[in-house]
């Protein structure tokens, strides 16, 4: 009942919001009261819809007028059956493969399979050391104002993918453009196949692909090593490869085999340059040869229950979270044939 | 230390509250009240509105046997014969105080109306308006006939804050004050200093009270200059907590000082808070938008121009001037008496079009939404 409820008011922002900017949190959707309080103390609600509740966290007044610390506060919407869920298993399951994954925190049973709210340790790789010394939070990865860029030439949909940080820890200026079913177009870097936040399986991985509009780049890539300043690059970047080949896996400017991938009839996310890329659950036939993996074909962004956030699958069975097998090999051998 | 006053101001409530806290001194008012000598120096000039000595009619209000067959010859808003039964203590007019007021001030032609929509019609009262008396108002103050004889226990010791309720004579001075609106300090009346706010001069009759035509001035911090009040330091009295203070803000509003806000800042002169729009001295993390308050465009501002306080101003002319560095303070955001919006807001906080629904916040940060038109 709770649902069908949220739906009904889902359906009436949507209705009344005509021009997005970004997807949510961001413009014309950006809602102050819902993670602000002017004087942390409120005795009723304002009286619009999708209000249905009054945060106000233990310990407060917080600074910028927050209604909690910043995980707190993303996590009282974003955990539960509300809003879509980041944090570990789904309460209420909205969908079958969340894009970004889920998140763990320091004191859950596992912190090893992704990223750890709460932890302060360097981000592996980074360079300089990067470390949020108050612990990692959402707003680290995510602007909570969404990101409009800069970048005159900033196409529309204006706003970063997912309100990512133009500037996530030491990098400044990555931006990640993407489209929607309104209007297809490869130069993103990003290929959404529904066009609102609101619209259903907004999150759902079988909605994502990646383009590649550079074919020696990933600002997939250049936005994750923001942190891991070592993990990402191209041939042509001692961090990644010298005289000898590859000394990090690459994450951009190495094209895959596609007769191994796809071969396959599930298969993990790859940037596509021309935006071809297959339908899941068939053999691809005549797949370009141009295909390149990045971060997000072997990780999810907020992780899962496999060590390292890795999606492990057979490519047999259609893609899950963490994937239907539990092996480090299965990772590799989606896209490489060894010892099968 | 902060800490232990708090402590003691605390403890001290139960016995200083039954002494009704006046007129011996007082504890939330910080700087110095009406009763200090050399208080005038600064004071802007200032024309006492109705109420007030020549203006202050005592059949208005008093009535000397609790029974009236006739008027006195003019028009003064009741209805006769009139008998008060029982007999009202004070010789009042009506069986209470809250009642006498909305006598004239509720639906009466001619006198400004305070309650729900505007028998007068066509305005935008300053002051906003009050839901029904005795019913608990999401859209401003509940009022009530009998709120309680002692203030902090409407609130303290039992009292309940989101249920307790104010009367016109908690802020209004009955026999005036000779400043705006008869304002008084509810937990000293008489120990306030001058509160002063500044009318249009070229308006007469009700357009006394429009919006429109009041400004909002403030003193400056230098020497013998704060010796007169903004109308929210009587806000001081009931809200304490929310208030803000000294230059960088105080235990409420910012407890570390570290330029990030803890509770909204609103100023206060009377414990020094300014606070500009355009952002604090040397503030190294500025976070509200002058520009786009000075340019005043946009779908923010078809709610009108929130009301600012200009620092200095003694007159109209001055608190009229729209600029960078106008400042911020409780009646930016809300009506005194409450408004036809959730927590008696200035603008539509339920609208259903997020944009508008923000309207009021986006005049100063409309750069957080990345200036939406
Ligand atoms: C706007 C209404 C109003 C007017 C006008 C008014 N009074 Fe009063 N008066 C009151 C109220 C209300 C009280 C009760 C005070 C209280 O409740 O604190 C009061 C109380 C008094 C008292 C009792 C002592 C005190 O000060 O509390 C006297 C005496 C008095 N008034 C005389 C006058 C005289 C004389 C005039 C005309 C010059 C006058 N009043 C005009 C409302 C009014
Ligand atoms: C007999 C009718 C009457 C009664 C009773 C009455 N008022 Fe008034 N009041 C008026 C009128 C008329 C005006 C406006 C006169 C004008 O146009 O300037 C006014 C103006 C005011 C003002 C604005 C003063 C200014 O010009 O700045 C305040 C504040 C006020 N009243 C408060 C009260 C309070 C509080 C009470 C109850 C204790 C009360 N009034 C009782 C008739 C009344
Ligand atoms: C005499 C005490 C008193 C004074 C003075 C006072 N208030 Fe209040 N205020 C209350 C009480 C009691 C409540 C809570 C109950 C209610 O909503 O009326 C309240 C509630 C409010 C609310 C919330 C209303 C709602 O419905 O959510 C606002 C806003 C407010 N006050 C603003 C102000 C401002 C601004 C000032 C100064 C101009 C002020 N108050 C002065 C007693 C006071
Ligand atoms: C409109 C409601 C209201 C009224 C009236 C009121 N208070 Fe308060 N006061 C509060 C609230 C809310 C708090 C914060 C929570 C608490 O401590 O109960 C508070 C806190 C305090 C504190 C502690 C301050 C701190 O820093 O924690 C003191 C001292 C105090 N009040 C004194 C008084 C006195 C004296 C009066 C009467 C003149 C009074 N209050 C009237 C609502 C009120
Ligand atoms: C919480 C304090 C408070 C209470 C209670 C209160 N007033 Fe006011 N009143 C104010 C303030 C402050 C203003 C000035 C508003 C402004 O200029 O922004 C004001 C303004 C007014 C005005 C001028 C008209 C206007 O809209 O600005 C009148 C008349 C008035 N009040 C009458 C009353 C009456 C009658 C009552 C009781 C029913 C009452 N007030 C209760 C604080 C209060
Ligand atoms: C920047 C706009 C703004 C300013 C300035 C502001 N307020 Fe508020 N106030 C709000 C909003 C919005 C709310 C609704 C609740 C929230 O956001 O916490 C509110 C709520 C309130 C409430 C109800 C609290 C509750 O528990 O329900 C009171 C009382 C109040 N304000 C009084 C004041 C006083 C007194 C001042 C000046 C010291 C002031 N406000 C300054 C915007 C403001
Ligand atoms: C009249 C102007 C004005 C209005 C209206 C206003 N603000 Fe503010 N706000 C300011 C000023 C000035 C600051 C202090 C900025 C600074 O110090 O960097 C501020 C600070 C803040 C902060 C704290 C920022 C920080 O870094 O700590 C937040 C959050 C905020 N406002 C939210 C709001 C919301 C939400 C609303 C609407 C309910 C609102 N404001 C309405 C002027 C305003």
């Amino acid at each position: 009942m709770k649902r069908v409820l949220l739906f009904a008011l889902i359906a009436v922002i949507a209705l009344s919001v005509n021009s997005f900017a970004g997807a949510y949190h961001m413009g014309t959707s950006l809602s102050c009261y819902q993670c602000h309080t002017m004087h942390y103390s409120q005795q009723h609600l304002y009286g619009y819809p999708y209000n249905n509740d009054i945060y106000l966290a233990q310990g407060g007044p917080f600074n910028q007028l927050l209604r909690g610390p910043v995980n707190e506060l993303c996590l009282s919407c974003h955990n539960g059956a509300s809003t879509i869920d980041v944090y570990q298993d789904q309460e209420v399951p909205d969908y079958t493969n969340r894009q970004g994954g889920f998140l763990n925190m320091v004191g859950d049973s596992s912190v090893y399979t992704g990223h750890t709210l709460n932890s302060t340790d360097q981000a592996p790789g980074s360079n300089p050391a990067w470390s949020n010394v108050d612990g990692l939070n959402c707003a680290n990865c995510h602007s909570p104002h969404g990101d409009f860029g800069d970048d005159p030439n900033y196409p529309d949909p204006k706003g970063q993918w997912r309100n990512l940080r133009i500037n996530p820890g030491n990098a400044s200026a990555v931006y990640l453009t993407y489209d929607t079913t309104t209007g297809v177009n490869t130069e993103r870097d990003v290929h959404w196949r529904v066009n609102s936040a609101h619209a259903a399986g907004a999150y759902e991985t079988d909605n994502v692909d990646f383009y590649e509009p550079v074919s020696n780049g990933s600002q997939f890539g250049a936005w994750c090593q923001g942190c891991h300043t070592n993990f990402h690059g191209s041939s042509s970047d001692p961090n990644m490869h010298n005289v000898d080949g590859w000394v990090r896996h690459p994450v951009a400017d190495a094209n895959l085999d596609p007769a191994d991938f796809a071969s396959h009839i599930y298969r993990p996310q790859v940037m596509s340059a021309s935006g071809d890329w297959g339908t899941q659950g068939q053999v691809w036939q005549n797949p370009p040869a141009d295909l390149t993996p990045s971060c997000f074909t072997c990780h999810k962004g907020h992780g899962n229950d496999r060590p390292f956030g890795l999606i492990q699958m057979t490519g047999d069975v259609p893609r899950t979270e963490n994937g239907d097998n539990s092996k480090i090999t299965a990772t590799c051998k989606i896209c490489h044939e060894q010892g099968s | 230390m902060f800490r232990l006053v708090r402590v003691i101001l605390i403890l001290m409530i139960p016995v200083a509250a039954s002494a009704q806290f006046s007129p011996g001194g007082n504890m939330l008012h910080k700087g110095p009240s009406g009763q200090t000598s050399g208080l005038i120096l600064d004071t802007p000039p200032f024309t006492p509105g109705y109420h007030n000595g020549d203006d202050l009619v005592c059949s208005d209000c008093h009535i000397m046997h609790a029974s009236m067959q006739h008027n006195y010859g003019y028009n003064d808003a009741y209805t006769y014969p009139l008998e008060i039964n029982p007999a009202a203590n004070h010789l009042l007019k009506a069986n209470n105080s809250l009642m006498l007021c909305l006598n004239c001030h509720q639906d009466k032609a001619g006198v400004p109306d305070v309650m729900g929509p505007d028998v007068n019609g066509g305005y935008l009262r300053a002051g906003g308006q009050f839901g029904d008396v005795g019913t608990i108002n999401d859209n401003g103050h509940n009022i009530g006939p009998e709120p309680g004889e002692d203030l902090c226990l409407r609130c303290h010791f039992g009292g309940n804050f989101p249920t307790a309720q104010v009367e016109c004579v908690d802020c209004h001075a009955v026999h005036g004050t000779g400043y705006y609106r008869n304002l008084q300090w509810p937990s000293w009346p008489g120990g306030e200093p001058p509160i002063i706010a500044f009318v249009n001069p070229s308006v007469s009759g009700l357009q006394k009270f429009q919006q429109s035509n009041v400004k909002y001035g403030g003193p400056g911090d230098g020497p013998n200059q704060p010796t007169w009040r903004e109308p929210t330091n009587i806000c001081i009295d009931c809200h304490h907590i929310f208030v803000d203070g000294s230059a960088n803000g105080n235990d409420y509003t910012n407890p570390d000082l570290d330029y990030h806000w803890n509770r909204h800042p609103s100023t206060n002169t009377e414990e020094g808070a300014y606070r500009p729009i355009s952002g604090l001295p040397g503030d190294p993390v500025y976070s509200a938008d002058s520009v786009n308050w000075f340019e005043g465009q946009g779908s923010e501002f078809s709610i009108g121009r929130l009301p600012f306080l200009v620092k200095e101003a003694h007159d109209y002319a001055a608190a009229s001037v729209v600029s960078y560095d106008n400042e911020v303070f409780c009646l930016s955001c809300h009506s005194a008496h409450g408004s036809q919006f959730s927590f008696g807001l200035r603008w539509n906080s339920a609208e259903s079009d997020i944009p508008l629904r923000q309207a009021g916040c986006r005049q100063c940060h409309d750069n957080v939404t990345g200036n939406i038109p």
